[in-house]
């Protein structure tokens, strides 16, 4: 479980989290999500201690990664944005290595994973596609047999089916096991069949936090300037064309249509940035 | 035991390259150094003509051209011998302190390392340990053959000679350590080859002559006085001095002030002063070396510890 606390990492002049209170839950896939420099990178690497805040609380596992750094990493998985392997290195160096380093790695689960993908083993992981080397980080991160893994948008350098492989990876993951996977991305369609639970980040704050199917049932898209009833607006955020929706919650069924998740995302960063500059009602943003 | 050649790998280049500095520095060092046994074989004349004059028997007068010969070759190659031997180990204890952190921070493979290793201080000190091992072998080494290599060109025992203090024996180890100290420090704290290898370069540098420094002025505050006749090879001179009729050992400016130019125009003895030296006797070899080296390890260990504390403390990223 990830628990913040007013948690905030302010950068020399841009705030990369601001204020941030949360809990993650044990077990699952949690999906972070937002655009680029909305903080989701700064928050996984707080987690493992890479970064440390500026201000409140974060615990993982219940360890705080900046008093006891070392419980934190030993109960982490972590998937760097950009594979950080060894180019002139073979993938079983990569294994043998994790074995010396990490205690209780698990070199055999590591092996499996990537002969399951047909990985040659033996090739040096310079030579191996940026999605291979994902995978291999991937396999890595699951060798720990760590209960918490943080994958950092994994899915940014991959192609579409490398993506698909990567997420299927993750996903039996969360299922065999006991793992808790956090997912950072800004790639919403893929995440939908992979996450459980959604977790919207934007501008260094929480935006919107609920599972994935909760978040799906409880919104509709309505058509600017309807009459909403009951619902609660949530913000204007445009289509795939020139048109402009409204993202609404808790409305009664015969309004508007079911939202899609990426519309959810969507309707959530953009009530985000018309929070920011004070313009979060139907009428202001009409 | 069996980690270690996983541990290792990410260096194995800088390993290699090291084996081939250590063979280097064999084959230039070890080749010079047994040319007491060689120089005889191809110069053609008996290895007992090398000894001390007193002890030439007289048949080696035949050969003195070629023994001439052989100990002007060495005068020029010696000393170029002795600095390629000792840089050689120099510049693998700065190839692979830059390898250990700078290098590992460049190319970000900390982030793959330390979301791994649940200490990073063991995650440094697990790959430093053995390549400050074979550092240190190189060096003593390289120490060992720069005092051989000394030899052949005094006629007193190195051990007894304060000439070439630092440059030869231990305290070839004690700079190997410093330099290794140092470039992890600075690796660890800039995160970037090319400046760290420039920046540990001029800090090894200014640290190596800053223990020598300290050392030079520990040994001149033991300095003796003795007359000129007395000085031997391998002692240091420190000073020349006069000495007053009243038994008081004085510079040559405070001469000037008691006695004026006269000190330059007329022979010193006939104003009653007696021209002496202040020296270290080479018998203070070992002591030196012993504090030389000490410095160096003490300053090569304060960066390691410096450099643990930065890794500890810092981003795995440049």
């Amino acid at each position: 479980m990830i628990t913040t606390e007013g948690l905030t990492k302010r950068y020399r002049r841009r705030d990369a989290l601001r204020d941030i209170t949360l809990q993650i839950p044990d077990g699952g896939v949690t999906a972070l999500v937002g655009p680029n420099g909305a903080g989701k990178s700064t928050l996984l690497k707080l987690c493992i201690g890479f970064e440390r805040p500026t201000a409140g609380r974060l615990e993982v596992n219940g360890i705080d990664p900046v008093r006891d750094r070392s419980r934190a990493v030993a109960s982490i998985g972590f998937v760097p944005q950009t594979p950080s392997l060894y180019r002139d290195l073979t993938i079983t160096d990569h294994l043998d290595l994790a074995g010396a380093i990490r205690p209780g790695f698990d070199v055999a689960h590591a092996r499996s994973r990537l002969e399951a993908l047909a990985l040659p083993t033996d090739a040096r992981v310079g030579t191996l596609s940026g999605g291979e080397q994902s995978q291999v980080c991937l396999a890595i991160a699951l060798g720990t047999r760590a209960p918490l893994l943080l994958l950092d948008e994994p899915l940014a350098n991959l192609d579409p089916l490398a993506r698909r492989d990567f997420l299927r990876v993750a996903r039996r993951a969360a299922n065999d096991g006991d793992t808790t996977i956090v997912l950072s991305s800004h790639v919403i369609s893929e995440i939908e069949e992979a996450a459980d639970r959604l977790l919207v980040l934007g501008e260094g704050r929480v935006l919107f936090d609920d599972t994935v199917a909760h978040s799906v049932d409880s919104h509709r898209v309505v058509e600017v300037g309807a009459d909403l009833g009951e619902a609660d607006f949530v913000s204007r955020f445009p289509g795939r064309g020139e048109e402009v929706h409204w993202l609404v919650r808790r409305p009664s069924a015969d309004i508007g249509r079911p939202a899609t998740l990426e519309e959810v995302v969507l309707g959530y960063l953009a009530r985000g940035r018309a929070s920011s500059a004070g313009m979060i009602s139907p009428s202001a943003t009409a | 035991m069996t980690r270690l050649p996983a541990i290792l790998r990410p260096n194995r280049l800088e390993i290699t390259g090291s084996v081939f500095l250590a063979i280097a520095m064999g084959v230039i060092g070890g080749g010079v150094a047994a040319s007491r046994v060689l120089g005889p074989l191809l110069g053609r004349f008996p290895s007992y003509c090398l000894g001390p004059e007193s002890v030439k028997p007289a048949d080696c007068d035949h050969f003195v051209g070629r023994i001439n010969d052989y100990e002007n070759v060495l005068s020029n190659i010696g000393p170029a011998a002795i600095a390629i031997t000792v840089a050689l180990p120099l510049i693998a204890a700065i190839v692979l302190g830059l390898a250990l952190t700078a290098r590992e921070l460049e190319q970000q493979t900390t982030v793959f390392a330390w979301s791994l290793a649940p200490s990073r201080r063991r995650w440094l000190l697990s790959r430093l340990g053995p390549l400050l091992l074979v550092v240190a072998a190189m060096c003593l080494v390289a120490g060992a053959l720069a005092d051989a290599i000394f030899g052949l060109q005094s006629t007193v025992d190195p051990w007894r000679s304060l000439d070439g203090l630092g440059t030869r024996g231990p305290p070839v180890a004690g700079m190997g350590a410093l330099a290794m100290g140092v470039t992890l420090f600075v690796g660890s704290l800039l995160g970037r080859q090319l400046p760290a290898l420039l920046a540990a370069v001029a800090l090894t540098a200014s640290a190596s002559a800053l223990a020598s420094g300290v050392t030079d002025r520990w040994l001149d505050q033991e300095s003796l006085i003795a007359p000129s006749d007395q000085l031997s090879e391998g002692d240091r001179f420190v000073a020349m001095l006069f000495l007053t009729p009243e038994g008081e050992a004085i510079g040559w400016e405070e001469a000037e002030r008691r006695y004026g130019t006269a000190i330059y125009e007329v022979d010193t003895q006939q104003l009653g002063l007696t021209q002496v030296f202040r020296y270290v006797p080479g018998e203070r070899y070992p002591t030196a070396v012993a504090r030389l080296t000490a410095i160096q390890l003490l300053v090569g260990a304060i960066g390691i510890g410096l450099a643990l504390v930065v890794v500890q403390r810092r981003r795995p990223w440049a």
